[in-house]
């Protein structure tokens, strides 16, 4: 299974919001990371043909999916960052009603219904209405809809925005459950949230792509810049005018900070693991950094 | 408070809706006036006009026989439109002649009643005396040619189902929207987003009132004044129809003048209930729901005559913001003993309905919750 | 300047969300924590006069808010959750309605607006229309229109949620540089942001207080129970299974883990120093997490 984007750019009116951009997608989870406004949400939108590309083009094992049309979607799976539920419709009505869009027949949509429900552990809630649901519980429905056809493509932007940790946990590992034999394409501001389970990183900045590629080589690449070091609160401003200071912790013997420099930022610095999100803030320019 | 009202104005009047309302009747209405006066059949506004100049006068006993011989002397088969407008014209003003007729056959009936009335100081009595004072006063003794005046005095037939419409598109979602967009939230932790706010929106509302009802008042002088020229504001409303028993001693201008000033006060009136409205509904197209039914109901319901539902129908919204029914006939209400007549008692009792209303708006918003 | 909450109760229709709680609040950052669903937005709507408490009161300098009524609403700042907006307003007009709302006078709001909306690096988007902005954008003209009247007590709700992490550095050192002087209770599921801002962390869970201290003390509770791990990939789901697993990240020597747990999980485990996000964690029972 390939999904093939080509050359693909998007023109809006004032803004070209993907630039020139061509990757190949197989089985697996993708991470897909970038600043807002990087066009995440806009290439995204092309794979589930809610956008058309404005030059380029994208294929579905060699086929283009503007000719695959309603063949192709019959085998995406989408999750939006804000997803639209109708407020008085119950978890289950809302499913049921998301299953005859996709053309599943009914006594099938009802089994389908009951195990996708319990997948993402809302089967207590189905008869309660959405309206009244938790951002959480939301995000779930949202999740349960677009497995609801077994989607061999899955595209979820931002899944996790308003989850607590509790719930980012029980979303990472229902994803890794579900993710073989599909192609899963998934944009998060909470780098960690994919770390382990993505087969490739993908990082997007102003419309372009800058990098492609296993989390692990994208790591290399940073490996003897990341550094943490222990310092005493008054002196957190001075660093975080002089560096790129990531996280920041409290730690019981003074804060700890974690800093992306080239050289060694102070005497006490040691040198750490980089993980993804040093990675995501070392692909900042330094001016948008500070402040 | 200035800024805050300036806001709202905006917020009302960048609504997509009510330009596209606007447009839809203020472009198509002129248009359709227009089409309207050129196409009647047989007569013609200026054949009209041209046949009032002849026979405008005296409507004296003397001088409507002649012109009722006049017309009985007339070739009915060949008829060109001059004739033909000529002839309407005619039986027009002999009718007009009949409308002066009844006011003084009515005066007799009057007097003979009160004359039966042994106690000249009860409830009754006061009552004929006032009919017949007022019945005293009309002077109807000239026919002239007021086209234009009728018209724009007809216009409120349309008029007011044009102001109910704008206000409902325009005003409904005044609070409910705030609920709609989550603003409410921003709003109501803000100082003046309980009560300050509400009296800005209560301002802009007057204000959007005043507007549509200007914009309506301007169109609608504006055609009629071009299609028939403004003549003739001094003749008695008794010249229409509908006004042949009325009591009032109103000319055209008189009436127009009543008309207007109480189609903005049950307009306003209305705009409060539809705030009310609006700031307990949860969801927009619920205020737009039920400040529709409201004002539609009664207009529907008019139509089948069900019998113990012509109250609710006399003093609906739509039935007072068209104004006429008040003065088609005597009506008064006795209060504490005197007749009121009931144009004036409306719009007293529904005054204090409308500030009522407005006070209410305060304690809602200020106890408004949002979960 | 002090913020208390005296016995705080709400009760909706089928839901007691917030069950007799009471803490002050003094100039300072305050980290409010809890699972969705514990009561954190109903809290903090009644701290911003949105919903009454069923029972209880609370006092801003020893007077009934409900009572001060409106000079209360002058000196609060809130960011919701989820702002509304107008879409078809400018930036600009937003920020100067809200700011008539709050009673601010024409030329200060003209001089306040341009100023935040540097703040927010949002000046060159000043003319866009709202509705066409980002959820980011959305989120930082939200934090603008909270900062108007210079709040004496501001309240903000999962302000980072949506923005990116170069978004929430930005957000993090505004706020601790207009913390001064001021009350700030924000939430947040993403624990590192106000890690080290915070003054104090309150802990919410099923509408109850079970927690109010320095982040000092409250890492003390858990200070032997967190412990990294690097492991094999495919020995991951094995420790999935028996322990509270929070990170999980790719090193280039294997997939280190982050375990809470009362015993030493594994020989290689080593013991870590805790964060927030660890004290999160401990306090989610184990069927929950699932």
């Amino acid at each position: 299974m390939k999904l093939k984007v080509e050359n693909v750019s998007k023109q809006f009116k004032d803004k070209l919001a993907v630039s020139n951009v061509s990757f190949d997608l197989t089985e697996g989870v993708y991470g897909f990371l970038g600043a807002n406004g990087a066009g995440k949400t806009t290439l995204m939108r092309m794979l589930v043909t809610l956008l058309k590309p404005s030059s380029g083009r994208i294929l579905f094992n060699g086929k283009d999916i503007d000719v695959l049309d309603e063949k192709y979607r019959d085998v995406i799976g989408y999750l939006p960052q804000y997803i639209g539920l109708y407020k008085n419709f119950t978890a289950e009505k809302y499913l049921m009603y998301i299953a005859s869009l996709k053309g599943i027949e009914k006594e099938k949509a009802m089994k389908k219904v009951d195990e996708l429900l319990e997948v993402v552990n809302l089967s207590e809630h189905r008869k309660r209405k959405v309206g009244k649901y938790s951002g959480g519980m939301k995000q779930r429905i949202g999740i349960a809809q677009a497995l609801l056809n077994d989607p061999k493509v899955l595209i979820v932007d931002e899944p996790t925005a308003g989850l607590d940790p509790k719930e980012r946990i029980r979303f990472r590992n229902l994803l890794s459950s579900i993710s073989k034999d599909r192609i899963v394409l998934l944009s998060t501001h909470i780098v960690s949230d994919i770390e382990f389970i993505a087969k490739e990183i993908i990082v997007i900045k102003a419309g372009q792509l800058i990098h492609k590629d296993h989390p692990e080589s994208l790591l290399d690449k940073i490996k003897d810049k990341v550094w943490t070091v222990t310092v005493d609160e008054n002196e957190v401003p001075k660093f975080q005018a002089a560096f790129k200071v990531g996280n920041i912790v409290r730690q019981n013997d003074g804060v700890g900070l974690r800093i992306i420099a080239e050289d060694r930022p102070d005497a006490r610095a040691i040198q750490a693991a980089p993980n993804l999100e040093d990675l995501y803030l070392y692909y900042f320019d330094q001016e948008e950094m500070i402040k | 408070m200035r800024s805050l009202f300036k806001f709202e104005l905006y917020k009302i009047f960048t609504q997509k809706s009510v330009w596209i309302t606007f447009l839809i009747i203020f472009i198509g209405l002129p248009l359709l006036m227009m089409f309207s006066s050129s196409q009647s059949i047989g007569v013609t506004k200026e054949h009209t006009k041209a046949a009032y100049e002849k026979l405008e006068g005296d409507l004296s006993k003397e001088r409507i026989t002649k012109l009722q011989e006049e017309l009985n002397e007339m070739d009915v088969s060949s008829s060109t439109s001059e004739e033909f407008s000529y002839r309407v014209t005619l039986m027009k003003i002999i009718s007009e002649y009949d409308a002066k007729e009844r006011i003084n056959e009515k005066k007799i009936a009057l007097e003979q009643e009160m004359q039966n009335i042994s106690n000249a100081s009860g409830a009754k009595y006061e009552q004929l005396t006032l009919e017949h004072s007022m019945l005293e006063k009309i002077n109807f003794n000239e026919t002239t040619y007021s086209e234009g005046p009728l018209g724009i005095i007809a216009f409120l037939g349309v008029g007011t189902i044009f102001t109910g419409i704008l206000l409902i598109i325009g005003l409904s979602t005044i609070f409910s929207n705030e609920a709609t967009t989550g603003m409410n939230q921003i709003l109501l932790s803000s100082k003046h987003g309980r009560k300050k706010v509400t009296s800005a929106k209560l301002f802009a509302a007057v204000v959007y009132v005043t507007f549509i009802i200007g914009i309506q008042f301007i169109i609608n002088i504006g055609i009629n004044t071009m299609l028939y020229t403004s003549q003739g504001w001094s003749s008695p409303i008794h010249k229409l129809d509908i006004f042949r028993d009325s009591p009032y001693a109103f000319n055209l201008l008189e009436y127009f003048s009543v008309q207007m000033m109480l189609h903005t006060l049950f307009a306003l009136g209305f705009a409060m209930l539809i705030l009310l409205i609006s700031s307990l509904s949860k969801t927009s197209v619920k205020s737009i729901i039920i400040s529709s039914i409201l004002f539609i109901l009664p207009l529907i319901l008019s139509s089948f005559r069900i019998s113990g539902l012509e109250d609710f129908i006399r003093y609906s919204y739509y039935n007072m913001m068209k104004v006429d029914e008040f003065f088609r006939f005597f009506e008064v209400f006795h209060i504490f003993g005197t007749p009121v007549l009931e144009p004036i008692a409306a719009s007293i009792v529904f005054t204090i309905i409308s500030i009522v209303f407005t006070l209410l708006l305060y304690p809602i918003i200020n106890r408004k919750q949002v979960s």
